[in-house]
């Protein structure tokens, strides 16, 4: 058996500002296997991105103190890498997709450009080689007239064609684990739909391992093997996704869930989780959810609830989970 | 129904970018971001507008608030022809009508307390005593869900929640006829948004308003709006209830929006595939011949290139325009 494609543990990021500390993840956990797809979801500010950007230290680290006992990518440890042995992994190993390819995007150079850079530093292809690769790239992420488009500006496409350009880069050098940070927010449902249909197929037919990070638990519902929820920082629930969809086990999944939009089932009213999340610099004792948590006992106030393995698959972090829903 | 409407609006069109040619006087570079669109939105009702950005949902919004001008048309206000007021008489009709923004980041003054955020409608437009303002602006916080000791702090030290509820209280403090909400849910996370939306509810029911709803999350109004007006490049393509909507969706357009919107149901169809558009939408400064959909919809005859269809009624207050539905 292989060993797990992405192996984070005990990982904490904090960030150092003007109101002190910010303690954006706590002790986390996680293990990816290779060819596996999970989801990461949680609202501004739970810690889903900054989990996933500490992978390969895209964050600003002036500012921030990464901690984990371990921090693997295929097998391989990234703790004390230099920064030069990291950016080899950038791209062949491990490759991003973000929010917004408006700012991901360099201005000043065109689609091919950006494109090949991956392929002839990592791959050495050559220039024409390259290019050959891209145009292929370009046509298999859906954009039309790819001879084109190849040697235009980002500012001459569409944030759809924007994006697919953003995906053809990130698979240029045939990662083995793609991270996709809420890809298709910024975009309309229609292109959205197309996006997701088209990143599924591309994960399907190489075989590689995704983390698709997201606020959304619709988006997730037929893209993830397994859905990792997070709050203030931390896992709190991690399950298969029919388990988590079918019974959620943590009060705040199974809320979230009942706030998400349903095209299913449209008219019936939902319940809002009440209140609001905690502030990251304020960190109180317990359970981060407490505060807004109606199943919540004196215990939750002063004991954080350790994720513990349950005999369903699941991973939890809760006190007094919801009873088993009979389905 | 005798009732006069709040907003009734015939034939309205909005030209964006338009420059005159210096040598023949012709309006070059027009793009259309409304055009031609019919529309009644009755006193009490909530109506939706949805559709892709670039549909024109924003500008007919605000096309209804007289925020941008109007090209060609004739806009209504309570029985009123409101489309050339200009000045002080337009000044003076704004309270009547407000606005909700997407971004309460950026619609609030950071230099305004609070209670000076929704104390200042209330000293522009009416001769209150400083004693009723501070009692109706305490009364509003109270109905918005908003803590009294909020009154004296800053915007920057709230959550985009809060400010979006302080934005919705300044939009409702002078009681207006008639509110545009534009996405006023989209920059919140999902667990505040059924907050938001349970605020508008209820201050809809307290106040007897009027909503007009522009949001691109077809789910979410599902169950808000009473009707639904569905946008496709700068025309209304159907109209209709939710319900009428939800149950027999028209327009392969509507169809394919409701299609694409996820659900949170692993099991859930696969069939839907089948229903997703291609391409993007074209550009409004030149948009496809008759139907303007017909670029991307996986229906398209060949008519559909040729003739602009017209809004056919379906029975109830459905209607759309398609070459393929007939009249119910």
């Amino acid at each position: 058996m292989s060993g797990p494609m992405l192996d984070v543990q005990n990982l904490s990021v904090t960030f150092q500002s003007d109101g002190g500390p910010v303690y954006a993840v706590r002790d986390l956990s996680l293990r990816l296997a290779p060819g596996e797809v999970i989801g990461i979801v949680g609202e501004s500010g739970s810690g889903k991105s900054v989990t996933m950007m500490s992978v390969l230290r895209l964050l600003d680290t002036r500012r921030t103190e990464i901690s984990a006992t371990e921090l693997a990518v295929d097998g391989q440890s990234l703790l004390g890498l230099p920064a030069r042995a990291l950016q080899d992994l950038r791209g062949p190993v491990v490759s991003y997709i973000f929010q917004d390819p408006l700012t991901a995007l360099n201005p000043l150079l065109t689609v091919g450009r950006q494109l090949t850079e991956g392929m002839r530093r990592h791959a050495g292809l050559g220039r024409a080689e390259a290019r050959a690769k891209a145009l292929d790239l370009l046509r298999r992420v859906g954009i039309p007239a790819p001879e084109l488009r190849i040697d235009q500006l980002p500012h001459q496409l569409s944030g759809g064609m924007r994006q697919r350009v953003m995906i053809a880069i990130a698979l240029a050098c045939d990662p083995k684990l793609l991270i996709a940070d809420e890809p298709t927010t910024a975009l309309d449902v229609t292109v959205q739909a197309e996006i997701v249909r088209l990143v599924q197929s591309i994960q399907a037919e190489r075989g590689m391992a995704m983390v698709w990070v997201t606020h959304d638990l619709a988006l997730l519902a037929r893209l993830a093997d397994r859905v990792v929820v997070m709050y203030a920082g931390r896992i709190i629930e991690d399950a298969p996704a029919r388990t988590l969809y079918s019974s959620p086990a943590h009060p705040y999944t199974a809320g979230l869930l009942a706030s998400t939009s349903r095209i299913d089932d449209p008219f019936t009213e939902q319940t809002s989780i009440p209140g609001m999340p905690p502030d990251p610099r304020r960190i109180a004792p317990g359970c981060s959810f407490a505060p807004r948590c109606t199943r919540a006992l004196a215990q939750c106030q002063t004991v954080v609830p350790p994720l513990v393995q349950q005999p369903d698959g699941r991973r939890l972090a809760c006190f007094n989970p919801l009873p088993e829903a009979h389905t | 129904m005798t009732a006069v409407p709040v907003i009734h609006a015939k034939g309205l069109t909005v030209e964006f970018g338009v420059r005159r040619s210096v040598l023949t006087g012709r309006k070059a570079g027009a793009v259309q971001a409304v055009s031609n669109v019919d529309l009644t939105v009755d006193r009490g009702e909530t109506l939706a507008v949805v559709g892709e950005s670039g549909c024109g949902k924003s500008t007919l919004g605000r096309a209804l608030l007289r925020s941008v001008p109007i090209a060609q048309g004739r806009l209504e206000f309570m029985g009123k022809d409101i489309t050339e007021l200009e000045g002080d008489a337009l000044r003076a009709a704004r309270h009547q009508f407000q606005m909700v923004f997407q971004d309460p980041y950026a619609s609030l003054n950071p230099k305004m307390k609070i209670f000076e955020t929704l104390a200042e409608p209330l000293r522009v437009h009416t001769t209150d005593s400083a004693a009723t303002i501070r009692e109706r602006v305490m009364d509003m916080m109270a109905a918005a869900g908003l803590a009294p000791d909020f009154a004296s702090r800053y915007p920057h030290e709230f959550s985009g929640g809060q400010r979006q509820r302080v934005a919705i209280a300044r939009a409702v403090i002078l009681r207006p006829d008639f509110v545009v909400a534009d996405e006023p849910l989209s920059a919140l996370d999902v667990s505040l948004q059924l907050q938001i939306l349970t605020l508008f509810r209820q201050l809809k029911s307290q106040f007897s308003l009027t909503y007009l709803f522009i949001s691109h999350d077809l789910a979410r109004v599902f169950g808000f709006a009473d009707r639904i007006a569905v946008m496709y490049l700068g025309k209304i393509v159907e109209i209709g209830t939710a319900r009428e909507i939800y149950a027999a969706p028209a327009h392969p357009y509507t169809r394919a929006l409701i299609a694409a919107a996820p659900s949170p149901d692993p099991a859930r169809g696969t069939e839907r595939d089948a229903l997703t558009l291609r391409g993007e939408l074209p550009s409004p400064a030149n948009p496809p011949k008759g139907c303007r959909f017909h670029t991307r919809c996986p229906l398209a005859m060949p008519v559909c290139s040729e003739v602009e269809p017209q809004m056919v009624g379906l029975g109830g207050r459905h209607a759309a325009a398609c070459h393929l539905v007939t009249p119910g």
